[in-house]
């Protein structure tokens, strides 16, 4: 229960996201696409680069090592590459490549005059080399915008601070719905409000059927206050695929959109680009990212487009975001073992949050002094925020001061007494779940061994007769209920 | 070394961010051998390998790979960094990063490569030619003979130590360095986290070992002075030292000094060598010493083009996943002479001053560094003594590889194996590397 220790302000993004790595949107996203899609993404450079920067390192480098090659991997040379025996199961080689699988870089493994070997996707094989040589032709890293000298371009302090204002502009927006505090919170454009209310981050409480919501009325949900506690990388992700599922709803064209999404990874902070060029089929989606401060034009209808920090940062890893000065910024708890909580911010969004689960006594104007207790961290829970949620958000905003004391960061009294809080309120489990009743204690019997061996069975009241099965086997149960039910009344 | 069970699992989830220190040989000579490779002999066993002819390999044509290189080493991280220094006749230069205080405004960013690339790319590309320029200059100037100075090695070596040193200025490496109980501090336990960068130094030798460079210059061996054993470091001093484009001739306890202090930094240096056996018969066996001595990978060339393909198979890789689970290619045998101080000769057999421990070919009354004197009696017992000393023979074998066939590791390993035979029947068999050179 007690938290692994975190050594140092900069490892601790990392080692967070060992369990919840800040793409796991994506990554979800992407493992339910098609072949096709894969095609289409792959016809640009950035996403090769970015998808293969997104591979585990192993599986990374076997696809770097294999590069240049003009033969397909095959099984043999993994073997070796990877120091295993020549006998290794097939399985098992399969097993490491896995990931490159998935995101078809190469195609399911093929057997050939005794040879076992997994042929190249040639799109992407391509797309990479050309990444690499610089030998391109898709413009997937930006066209340049045709300046004129004399006009003078925004600093990048002034793309972060935009960004930043944006993107913060609508969590603060959230978290104001929820805890009827009210800062002068501008309320976000329309299309943004019907992402949240889509991807149920907010909903309407009036609207019963959730089809009609008033997006003016509109307050926070458990998700919503799940999503305020993720570090950024993960929230700039998580609302880039509410945005692309949306689209799919519609019945749009995502693969276009996920490029761009990479695309704008790929710039450079500070550089204007031209949006007709870069991004001819994805114009008005480039326009939608505007609104959530992923890139700056200077007037409405230009051309010309800046992207922001929030852009430029969705694909450079945990490396940017330590790097900025953000970061630091981000850094201003102390946490005491008294459960008292001292925050140097003067963040409203920031404060806003931490009051969702402290107790806050005290206000200045550079610093919070507030207090974890039962009955707030508790509240907090009842909106839906988990104990390890708000450990995590305590452990990545610690002051660098608190690195000093010897690991772990956050002393495991606070950290045990959370997660007891957190037990304390789920002491009965909620699962779904399909019951089967049955007359014939035969049937009854036989069942319930199927359902044991599929382990499909959740818990069976023999007295009564009652079968309760997880409800994705409930098909297979079902049919097997039938067949059996003929072959015994036929035997009669 | 392998687990018997080997589970993907086991595998790490993410690397830490490495930084690749490439130097590389722009010797204006050695590329001119290189661009005209004699013919290679064939190898009618290896069908395969004797297909492949020998190929020419211009200094541009190879910077373009190694771009290319470099380039798949930033992709294959966020955060990896790359430092590149060129080593000329003599002289060592910085080629990327610029410094901070000379960043020319970035050209406008191509639309098809990813701006890091471009930077690199572009930076390296007039790196090079202002070296190149430079080198015109001198000759024009009249300082002809600076071209037959062996390349600066050393001071790229100890250029890029210093690099990794400053950037790393609180590892626990460094900190060994100055105080080796720093490790049992608690708080050196915060260098150990997951993003701390991993250094390695790539070296890609060009020059061809020593004995080419002997039979061409071994009258000029005797002009040598004595005793000036680090002076040729800088390779400032033009006369006297210049001649011998034998590869580490007057640098050997430069770069023993920089191998050392690598070793203790965990900074690997790996080493490719370029010039193929059909140009240089004996590998640069004190770049292969120092490949051997930090634990990197030394790896020469056959000649037969592929560059490309070795570059991203063999130095790709990041440190922690060197070893397990990435195989690194079985390294050839390693031949641990020494050289002398005072001629600068390559040594089975050598004389060590007790007090400052100098090497010698010869037993000598005074130590020509410490100035120690010895008895004048224990010359000839001492000479007596070394003609009984059977100099170790450098083992002919390289450990088999785990996978028998279809590995490009294997070929290669052929080929050393077959090489090192070539060797010591040309050596009569006697078991040794190679006869002592004897002026």
């Amino acid at each position: 229960m007690v938290q692994p220790s975190f050594s140092h302000p900069r490892s601790d993004p990392s080692s967070s996201s060992v369990s919840n790595s800040p793409t796991a949107a994506l990554d979800a996203f992407l493992d339910n696409q098609h072949q096709s899609y894969f095609e289409e993404l792959y016809k640009s450079e950035a996403v090769c680069l970015c998808i293969l920067r997104s591979l585990p390192p192993v599986c990374r480098h076997l696809i770097l090592h294999h590069l240049w090659s003009h033969m397909p991997l095959r099984t043999t040379e993994v073997k070796s590459f990877l120091q295993l025996d020549v006998h290794t199961q097939l399985e098992v080689v399969d097993e490491i490549v896995r990931p490159a699988l998935n995101r078809k870089i190469i195609h399911p493994m093929i057997h050939k005059k005794n040879k076992f070997y997994w042929p190249w996707n040639d799109a992407f094989k391509k797309g990479l080399r050309n990444a690499l040589t610089g030998l391109g032709a898709s413009n997937s890293f930006g066209v340049p915008f045709d300046t004129p000298d004399d006009v003078e371009l925004p600093s990048q302090e002034d793309l972060v601070a935009y960004g930043e204002e944006a993107f913060e502009g609508i969590l603060k927006y959230m978290v104001s719905s929820g805890l009827g505090i009210g800062f002068s919170v501008a309320r976000p454009q329309a299309e943004v409000l019907e992402l949240l209310h889509i991807s149920g981050l907010m909903i309407d409480p009036t609207d019963a059927t959730g089809e009609n919501p008033n997006l003016n009325k509109m307050t926070i949900t458990s998700k919503g206050f799940q999503f305020l506690l993720e570090d950024r990388q993960t929230q700039l992700w998580e609302i880039l695929m509410y945005y692309l599922t949306a689209k799919e709803a519609n019945s749009e064209r995502s693969a276009e959109v996920l490029s761009m999404f990479f695309s704008l990874g790929c710039m450079q902070l500070g550089q204007d680009y031209s949006a007709s060029k870069s991004f001819p089929h994805a114009l008005s989606a480039l326009n939608d990212l505007a609104q959530y401060g992923f890139i700056y034009r200077p007037s409405p209808d230009s051309d010309q487009f800046f992207p922001t920090h929030l852009a430029t940062a969705l694909c450079s890893g945990d490396a940017a975001a330590t790097k900025s000065q953000e970061a630091d910024e981000k850094r201003f708890l102390i946490l005491e073992t008294n459960y008292k909580i001292y925050a140097y911010t003067s963040n409203e969004l920031e404060i806003a949050i931490l009051n969702l689960f402290v107790d806050i006594r005290i206000r200045y104007p550079n610093l919070v002094v507030g207090k974890l207790d039962r009955k707030n961290v508790k509240s907090a829970m009842e909106k839906g925020i988990s104990a390890n949620q708000i450990i995590s958000y305590l452990s990545s905003h610690a002051h660098p001061q608190m690195y000093n004391s010897p690991p772990p960061l956050l002393h495991p009294t606070i950290v045990d007494q959370l997660h007891l809080w957190d037990r304390e309120r789920n002491r009965l489990k909620m699962e779904d779940t399909v019951m089967l009743e049955f007359f014939s204690k035969e049937l009854f019997e036989d069942t319930e061994n199927e359902a044991k061996a599929n382990a499909a069975l959740q818990l069976s009241v023999s007295t009564q007769k009652f079968l309760f099965i997880e409800p994705q086997t409930k098909a297979a149960i079902t049919d097997f209920v039938k067949e059996r039910q003929n072959q015994l009344r036929s035997g009669f | 070394m392998a687990p018997p069970t080997p589970d993907h699992k086991s595998y790490p989830k993410t690397t830490p961010p490495s930084i690749l220190l490439v130097i590389l040989d722009i010797h204006p000579l050695s590329w001119s051998l290189l661009a005209s490779p004699p013919p290679l002999p064939s190898v009618p066993d290896q069908p395969i390998i004797d297909k492949a002819q020998a190929t020419p390999i211009s200094l541009p044509d190879f910077v373009l790979l190694l771009m290319v290189f470099l380039n798949a080493h930033l992709a294959s991280r966020w955060g990896n960094e790359v430092v590149v220094y060129g080593a000329s006749a003599g002289r060592a230069k910085l080629l990327y990063p610029p410094p901070s205080n000379a960043i020319a405004g970035p050209s406008k960013p191509r639309p098809n490569t990813y701006h890091p690339f471009q930077l690199l790319d572009t930076r390296i590309e007039e790196g090079l030619k202002e070296m190149a320029e430079e080198e015109q200059r001198r000759i024009e100037n009249g300082h002809i003979k600076s071209l037959n100075q062996p390349p600066a090695m050393v001071s790229a070596l100890t250029k890029a130590l210093c690099f990794v040193n400053r950037i790393i200025p609180h590892t626990s490496a460094s900190a060994a360095l100055v105080d080796p109980t720093a490790t049992q501090d608690p708080s050196a336990a915060t260098t150990t986290g997951p993003d701390k960068p991993e250094t390695r130094i790539l070296v890609i030798n060009a020059t061809p070992g020593e004995n080419v460079s002997n039979s061409s210059s071994s009258d000029l061996d005797q002009t040598n002075g004595n005793g000036n054993a680090d002076g040729q470091v800088d390779g400032t001093a033009p006369n006297g030292k210049s001649g011998n484009g034998g590869q580490m001739r007057g640098g050997y306890v430069g770069l023993m000094n920089c191998v050392f202090a690598a070793q203790k930094a965990k900074v690997p240096i790996d080493v490719l060598s370029l010039p193929p056996p059909s140009i240089d018969a004996s590998p640069p066996i004190f770049l292969q010493q120092a490949a051997h001595l930090t634990e990197g990978i030394y790896w020469q060339w056959n000649g037969r083009g592929g560059l490309l393909q070795y570059l991203h198979a063999l130095y790709l890789p990041p440190l922690s996943l060197r070893h397990h689970p990435f195989a690194v290619p079985p390294q050839d045998a390693v031949g641990f002479r020494a050289v002398c101080f005072c001629h600068h000769k390559t040594l089975d057999v050598g004389f060590v001053c007790s007090v400052c421990l100098s090497i010698f070919c010869e037993p000598r009354p005074v130590c020509l560094m410490c100035k120690t004197r010895f008895p004048i009696k224990s010359i000839p017992t001492l000479k007596s003594l070394a003609t009984y000393i059977e100099p170790i023979p450098v083992p002919d074998t390289v450990p088999p590889p785990p996978i028998p066939k279809g590995s490009k590791a294997h070929n290669n390993n052929n080929e050393n194996n077959k090489k090192d035979k070539n060797r010591s029947m040309i050596n009569g068999g006697s078991g040794r590397g190679e006869p002592i050179e004897i002026d």
